[in-house]
């Protein structure tokens, strides 16, 4: 079974160069994706497409697999498709589930390598972007943090 | 009669240093893989200049540091010089400075000007890696060694702040990773111990911020993934 995530404005899916796409996923509720995510995951269905209708490439397609990488990406004419690694996923939900949990995710953007199959030896930077995220703390708080 | 002695001096220097074809510069353009280099020796002084291709290196030989690069480049074959430029306190060895190719020995990690001077290392103590392409942070290697793929898990903990100016958020980066960072692929900087991970891909600063990555050094992955933000205004 296939499911399909529709993203509205200002949701957008960008690519520079088949070498980084940006996926705004601003338009859709946290709870919506974490949704999605968790079908992935319990194996409930094969796949997820995120979809748009205003950009191009037009749609990114979900799938989870083994593998030594963090993911897998193949281009084709108007799609990306990417392979997840259990792992990965897992990274995605929680990221996602604390977004819907506290209203807010804690960064702005979550960043992935994938491996092209298709071209080997070259990655894709994957940018998965929302639309709430918890507000930078000042640097000397973060000094502070880091022990500097 | 020591100012005629001091000019003849200096002449014979000058005849042996530029046509003698053991002379450095002679030298460095018969090694094919080695970078353009220049010896000039300035007083009690020399200085190995080293015009890689993407940047220039300036060594100053310290006296007191034996067998510098320059030494062994310039100065085995020509007994006068030798003893000219021996570090102080110190007889000439009788037997020259054996010259090595550049691929049998590993280039001195390279530094941006105002170089300090290279302390000379036994072949052990060599780094693992010669100098590589241009990178973000100065007298940073390329590695060699096998650092774990960094990988975020379900437990990796994000937080970002912001900073004055890009400057300020890559001078913080750089203070945690310490000295000797490691370039471990192209934008991803490791401190020495493989503890931190400094991430900065074109994409990550266009869109005005870098990672500062606190990793497991043995299986590589995230602990934590600090966003370090500044302004549009900002400038570096």
């Amino acid at each position: 079974m296939k499911r399909v995530l529709l993203l509205s404005p200002p949701g957008s899916i960008e690519s520079v160069d088949q070498e980084l796409v940006s996926l705004n996923m601003a338009g859709l509720e946290p709870g919506h994706i974490s949704l999605e995510l968790s079908l992935l995951k319990e194996q409930l269905c094969d796949s997820v497409l995120l979809r748009s209708d205003r950009s191009t490439p037009g749609s990114v397609l979900f799938r989870v697999g083994g593998g030594p990488a963090r993911a897998y990406a193949t281009w084709f004419e108007d799609r990306l498709e990417l392979t997840l690694a259990w792992s990965e996923l897992e990274y995605w939900l929680a990221f996602f589930l604390k977004y819907y949990r506290d209203g807010m995710a804690d960064v702005d953007h979550l960043d992935l390598e994938a491996e092209r199959l298709d071209a080997p030896g070259r990655i894709v930077d994957v940018v998965v972007r929302v639309g709430a995220y918890a507000p930078p703390i000042d640097s000397g708080e973060a000094r502070r943090r880091l022990g500097l | 009669m020591r100012l005629l002695l001091s000019v003849l001096s200096w002449s014979w220097i000058a005849l042996t240093v530029f046509l003698a074809p053991g002379s450095g510069d002679a030298r460095a353009q018969d090694q094919p893989s080695c970078p353009a280099m220049a010896l000039e020796p300035t007083g009690t002084e020399l200085e190995l200049v080293v015009h890689a291709p993407h940047k220039a290196i300036d060594i100053t030989h310290d006296p007191a540091a034996p067998a510098v690069a320059g030494m062994q480049l310039g100065f085995r074959d020509n007994p006068f010089l030798r003893r000219l430029f021996r570090p102080r306190g110190k007889k000439p060895s009788a037997r020259p400075v054996p010259v090595q190719s550049p691929a049998a020995k590993p280039a001195a990690p390279v530094q941006n000007p105002p170089a300090k001077p290279v302390p000379t290392q036994s072949p052990a103590a060599q780094p693992a890696a010669p100098v590589g392409p241009p990178t973000a942070i100065p007298g940073a290697q390329v590695s060699r060694r096998s650092f774990p793929k960094d990988t975020p898990t379900k437990q990796t903990k994000q937080w970002s702040a912001h900073f004055r100016s890009e400057g300020e958020a890559r001078a913080l980066a750089r203070e945690k990773l310490g000295a000797n960072p490691v370039e471990v692929e192209p934008g991803k900087w490791r401190s020495a111990d493989g503890k931190w991970q400094y991430r900065a891909k074109p994409g990550d600063v266009h869109d005005r911020h870098i990672h500062l990555e606190e990793l497991d050094p043995t299986t590589g992955e995230v602990l934590q993934n600090l966003h370090l933000r500044w302004p549009g205004n900002g400038g570096r």
